[in-house]
Order: C-alpha cells, then sequence, then structure tokens
C-alpha cells in the first residue's frame, strides 16, 4: 500500500499540478508506468485546471495534424 | 521477405505532386525557405533515383516523408554538432512561475473545449501555426519530427544523438510554450468561449 507519508512528494499518491503537468506531456510521448498513470488519473478526477490542461495538449496535437494534413 | 509491388513505380509526376505537401513541413520545421526547397527538392530527385523500391504498401507520401525526414535529421545532426544544444535546467526547475510554491497552478488554465471542437475553428489552428513559429528553434525542431513527421521518442533519441530525458523536456517546454502562448485567446476561439 502506497501511502503519502513523506513530506516530499515523491511516491506519494496525491501529485501537484505541476507533477501532473509533466506526465500529461510525457504520455502524449510513451506509455506512462503503472504508477504514474494512477497518480494522473486520480489528479484528473480531482482537478478541473489539470483537465482543461490535458484538453490543450490534445488540442495542440490534434492541430499540428490539422495544419499538416489540411490543403 | 519483400512482398510483390502492388503498383507500378511511381513516375516523376506523380512524385512532383507531393512537392506542395512536403515544402509545407519542411517549413514548419527548418524556418528556411531556401534550405526547405533544397531538402525537398533532393527528396524527389533521390525518391526519383530509387523509384523502383517504392512498393506501394504505404502511401507515396508517407514514402517520401521518411525520405525527408531523413535528410533533415542528417542535416540537424550536423548543426547541432557544431552548435551543441544547451540542455537548460532540468524540468523541475522549468516553468516554475507557473506554479505556486506548493505545486498549484498561479494562472489557472482557461476552460477548453474538447480538441475536435477546437480544431475546428480556423482561428485555433492558425493560433498554434503563429506559437510554434515563436517556439525556440531547437525546441521547435524537436515538436515538429514529433507532432508533424511522427516520430517517437526513441527514434528522436537515435536520430538526433539525444537522450530520452532530453527529448522529453524538450517536448514538455514546447507544449508548454505552446499552451502559455495560446492562453492568450488561442484556447477560446469565437463562438466556443462561454
Amino acid at each position: 500500500m502506497n501511502v503519502p507519508t513523506k513530506k516530499k512528494d515523491d511516491g506519494a499518491v496525491m501529485i501537484t499540478c505541476k507533477q501532473a503537468s509533466v506526465l500529461l506531456s510525457k504520455r502524449e510521448d510513451m506509455p506512462l508506468g503503472r504508477m504514474d498513470a494512477v497518480k494522473l488519473k486520480l489528479h484528473l478526477a480531482l482537478c478541473s485546471f489539470c483537465r482543461n490542461v490535458a484538453r490543450q495538449f490534445a488540442g495542440i496535437r490534434l492541430a499540428m495534424q490539422r495544419l499538416r494534413d489540411r490543403d | 521477405m519483400a512482398k510483390p509491388a502492388a503498383t507500378a513505380p511511381p513516375d516523376f509526376s506523380q512524385l512532383a505532386e507531393q512537392r506542395a505537401y512536403l515544402m509545407k513541413i519542411a517549413r514548419l520545421e527548418l524556418r528556411d525557405e531556401h534550405l526547405a526547397e533544397d531538402m525537398v527538392s533532393e527528396t524527389i530527385a533521390q525518391a526519383f533515383e530509387h523509384r523502383a523500391s517504392f512498393r506501394g504498401d504505404s502511401s507515396m507520401r508517407t514514402w517520401l516523408t521518411t525520405i525527408l525526414k531523413n535528410r533533415i535529421v542528417d542535416h540537424l545532426r550536423r548543426q547541432w554538432r557544431e552548435q551543441p544544444l544547451d540542455p537548460g535546467p532540468a524540468v523541475d526547475e522549468d516553468f516554475d512561475p507557473l506554479f505556486d510554491s506548493s505545486g498549484h497552478w498561479s494562472q489557472i488554465p482557461s476552460d477548453t473545449p474538447d480538441p475536435e471542437q477546437l480544431c475546428s475553428q480556423d482561428a485555433f489552428l492558425g493560433a498554434v501555426r503563429m506559437c510554434v513559429e515563436k517556439l525556440p528553434q531547437r525546441i521547435a525542431q524537436v515538436f515538429v519530427l514529433r507532432e508533424v513527421f511522427g516520430s517517437d521518442t526513441k527514434e528522436l533519441c537515435k536520430d538526433l544523438g539525444l537522450t530520452s530525458s532530453n527529448v522529453w523536456v524538450q517536448l514538455y517546454r514546447a507544449r508548454v510554450m505552446l499552451r502559455m502562448c495560446l492562453e492568450k485567446g488561442g484556447f477560446a476561439p469565437e463562438g466556443v468561449s462561454a
């Protein structure tokens, strides 16, 4: 059981928005490890700000594809 | 195992039809019209020379894009060898002004519609293009290889001689800089914002 007891948040289940934003970018490039994926999912469930950032990153990706493919 | 060719080798005009597309992606990557012209012309010439090896199991556009990408990464590797990339601060120290000391957003991200809805707006696509043009050159080069040429992080490491942490730090920087640039109205195209 991974309990957030440490002061430093490495290893804690609850992550900050700052850590979530790093994971949101990372998952655009590689599959996240299991723990990271769980932490991010939990954070997104609780944080509407980071849900917006998730849509922003996804929107940027889609926009780059549209800019490439449209004539 | 070579599959039998599904199509006849392309003729020159079929290759040249892809020129406008190749120029578009080369410009995004290189930000240099003359260099982009050279790379695209060389790509089409190389493809014509090796036209018999085109098997038709990928599209001609994909095949040409791969040839162009290989020329571009060769060029970037040479260029970067002469002027090595400054890796900059570790990602943890990066973008501190975006967050308060407890790691919360200090500027609240705007309400953002879903990607399809965002990208249905020409204004958003235009804003993204403008913001990409403002990225620092090398960050943009890595980002465009990832998002436009479709290189994955393994390829980026191998092609550009970067470590994987360096690659994802560059990509993270690119995305954060882009979202900061787009926060100036880009995420709320007309008719979508509340």
